[in-house]
């Protein structure tokens, strides 16, 4: 497996990985693939990010590496740490042989130099990205950037323009060969200029009826077409409203393998009751939708689908 | 610096010396004139995006229309909000030129040619030239001392609304001293917090437990410090119009203190000002405002404009980092309930709300108004916001938030 070869190269074999993407995607990935550079996903949660680096991961045949960003993310669980107990424990060993032994001031020196090498490095993903040796280079998901604090971002800035970190005690590392890179965002703030101008942007939307459906049936084992139809339609209703989270398609897939699971076959308001929690995260959702009249959005994507 | 005619020649030029793989006449025309067009629009475009569009075009081909949208949408635009007048423009551009047609006219024709037709221009830069300080001479610091007995003294009590106009520019002068004053004030603070560190034990034991007993370095208690992000609401109709002015330009020469401020005006409407404020142009941002057709048609609907703010913009903008500062006399003329419920909507989102009312400035004032009284439960704090003074008190309160305190305290009327 190799980098992708044009737009319908991407669509098909990210297709093969069971993603869905339409034409859009498929070109801005390809591009950012084309041009090296870092491709930002923005979107509502649970319109498959995540999964799409992933997928990109599977359809190159690349090793995926993530760095998952929080607020207080720094460089030390990003990049590199030294392994500090088994420096320690290497140093009380050597001490022990010394005392055996002597000729202090060569040992000492030797010690040192054992004691930074790349063998009691920590790799966190950054690092571990840049000095890859894969023969089809890594992709490099930095997940919900928007989490980490502004610091964190102009550090990430920093690396990605040359792919090269130096490390005080050994010296600068370089990116042989750079990785795909895949930042996600799920908007929680704006991101820095800087960073977005650095980066391919791509808006994830909700996919339409047909694609979602489809989605469905390449995810779910054993749903029916007509079934998947119905959930789609129900859940694009459910989209046009307002709700503090509105459902994505993890759970549209979350959904409809609920419902395989308690042998429900077609919809109807018990089964849409039994199974809300797997379409609303917040209670604010859920009694916004319990005060909607169920039997009516089940009447209007029965309408919908007659059409 | 974007608005001039000389960008277009000096692109080309730079195309030519960076690209020289391009197909030159059919990609680099189309793309620095179409770049162009985008500006005119408002979006921002530099040089080396309008390149990287170039290289993405030449990577995807010109084939297909819906590849070239893609390309060009994936290095031009920087967010989603941006998009739909991306995608009209580019309708307007390359539909009357399908790519790879004849090389283009001079890319300074095809631009004003097709002004006219164009989206909405709600964003062109040359249409909001003022400066937002009015009166933008290159006014002197104000040697205002703090605390003397002067003219100026009084001044900074004085509601805004009792003043003479050149009354009016001289607390405009004060106000932009203000922030920086208050700014250096608090830098004075974390520099002596900084010094005083204190010893974290507990941390430095259970840290040197973890390395096998060596105790390496000392744990300090730190105090985090967040940086505090700011949206602002300022009702503009009628008799609140002249407070929000004030208010919005005392928040902007704050806003190098804090993460990001985001600026919506409101009255029956609601729209957000911040790109306008950016150019530095409150005259018009307010002049966007009252263009519109029922702004000034009377009245305030609070209610309504703060749902349209939960549903469009809450969820990106307001988070647990987030202030909010509500400036408006709650005179709604739509529905008081709305006002409640959205407001407890906003407060649950938001580190904190505040809310200015100017008329608490005046003695004796009862928040009785419907949409006032409906909204106070939801606020953390409700303050002034009538004078410098006030202004001043609103800013200490903002900055030491941003210097680590938490949601604790409420100064419902206290302030006067």
């Amino acid at each position: 497996m190799t980098a992708f070869a044009s737009v319908d190269d991407a669509l098909s074999r990210l297709a093969a990985q069971r993603y869905l993407a339409s034409r859009d995607v498929a070109t801005t990935v390809f591009l950012s693939q084309a041009m090296e550079k870092p491709l930002l996903l923005e979107g509502e949660a649970g319109v498959g990010k995540t999964e799409l680096a992933k997928a990109v991961a599977e359809a190159r045949g690349a090793r995926l590496i993530r760095l998952q960003c929080y607020e207080g993310v720094d460089s030390a669980q990003a990049l590199y740490e030294w392994n500090y107990p088994r420096q320690l424990l290497h140093i009380r060993l050597a001490t022990a042989e010394d005392g055996e032994e002597g000729a202090p001031g060569e040992s000492r020196r030797a010690l040192e130099r054992s004691l930074f090498s790349e063998e009691y490095l920590v790799r966190r993903p950054l690092l571990e990205a840049i000095l890859a040796e894969d023969e089809e280079p890594p992709v490099l998901l930095v997940d919900e950037i928007d989490r980490a604090d502004e610091e964190f971002e102009a550090f990430l800035l920093e690396v990605l323009s040359d792919f090269q970190i130096s490390i005080p005690e050994l010296g600068t590392l370089e990116a042989r060969r750079r990785p795909y890179v895949v930042l996600t965002s799920n908007r929680t703030r704006e991101l820095h200029d800087a960073l977005k101008r650095r980066c391919l942007y791509l808006w994830l939307d909700y996919p339409d009826v047909e694609r979602e459906q489809a989605i469905l049936l390449a995810r779910v084992p054993g749903i029916a077409e007509g079934f998947a139809r119905q959930l789609c339609e129900f859940m694009r209703l459910l989209r046009e409203r307002d709700f503090y989270k509105r459902p994505g398609v993890a759970e549209t897939i979350d959904w409809a393998t609920a419902l395989i699971a308690l042998s429900r076959e077609t919809l109807d308001e018990r089964a849409v009751e039994e199974t809300l929690g797997c379409i609303f995260k917040y209670r604010d959702d859920l009694e916004r939708f319990r005060e909607s009249n169920i039997g009516q959005v089940l009447a209007q994507v029965d309408i919908d689908r007659s059409m | 610096m974007n608005g001039g005619s000389a960008p277009g020649v000096w692109e080309l030029a730079a195309f030519a010396g960076r690209a020289g793989t391009l197909r030159r006449g059919t990609v680099e025309g189309n793309v620095v004139a179409f770049v162009r067009l985008l500006r005119e629009a408002g979006l921002q475009v530099t040089t080396g995006d309008a390149i990287e569009a170039a290289r993405a075009l030449l990577a995807v081909g010109l084939a297909s229309r819906g590849d070239v949208r893609a390309a060009l949408a994936a290095s031009l635009v920087r967010r989603q909000a941006e998009r739909p007048l991306f995608e009209a423009l580019f309708e307007q551009f390359w539909s009357r030129r399908a790519p790879g047609d004849a090389p283009p006219g001079p890319p300074r024709e095809v631009a004003s040619s097709d002004r006219g037709a164009g989206p909405p221009a709600r964003l062109r830069r040359d249409a909001v030239p003022e400066a937002l300080y009015a009166g933008g001479d290159a006014a002197p610091a104000p040697r205002a001392t703090p605390g003397a007995y002067s003219g100026q003294d009084l001044l900074t009590r004085r509601d805004f609304s009792s003043m003479r106009p050149e009354e009016l520019d001289e607390v405009r002068r004060l106000i932009r001293s203000l922030a920086p004053r208050l700014a250096s004030a608090l830098a004075r603070r974390r520099r002596a917090a900084r010094l005083g560190r204190e010893v974290d034990l507990r941390r430095s034991m259970r840290r040197a437990g973890r390395r096998h007993g060596e105790l390496r370095e000392l744990a300090h208690r730190r105090r985090r410090r967040r940086r505090t992000r700011l949206v602002v609401l300022a009702d503009v109709s009628g008799s609140m119009d002249l407070y929000s002015r004030f208010l919005v330009q005392f928040l902007y020469g704050l806003q190098q203190e804090l993460r990001g401020v985001s600026t919506f005006v409101f009255s029956t409407r609601l729209f957000e000002v911040t790109p306008m404020l950016r150019a530095r142009s409150f005259a018009g941002a307010l002049r966007l405002v009252s263009s519109s057709v029922d702004a000034w048609s009377g009245g305030t609907q609070i209610g309504a404009a703060l749902a349209d703010f939960n549903r469009r913009y809450a969820r990106e903008r307001v988070g647990r980092d987030t202030v909010v500062v509500v400036l408006s006399d709650g005179w709604d003329r739509g529905d008081a309930s709305s006002v409640g419920r959205e407001m407890a909507s906003l407060h649950r989102r938001a580190r904190r709300v505040i809310w200015l009312n100017p008329l608490l400035g005046a003695p004796g004032y009862q928040p009785l108004a419907g949409g006032m009284a409906a909204a106070l439960p939801h606020c953390d704090d409700f303050l002034p916001a009538h004078s410098v003074e006030a202004l001043a008190a609103l800013g200490r309160r903002l900055l030491a938030l941003e210097a680590g305190g938490g949601r604790a305290g409420r100064s419902l009327a206290a302030a006067r």
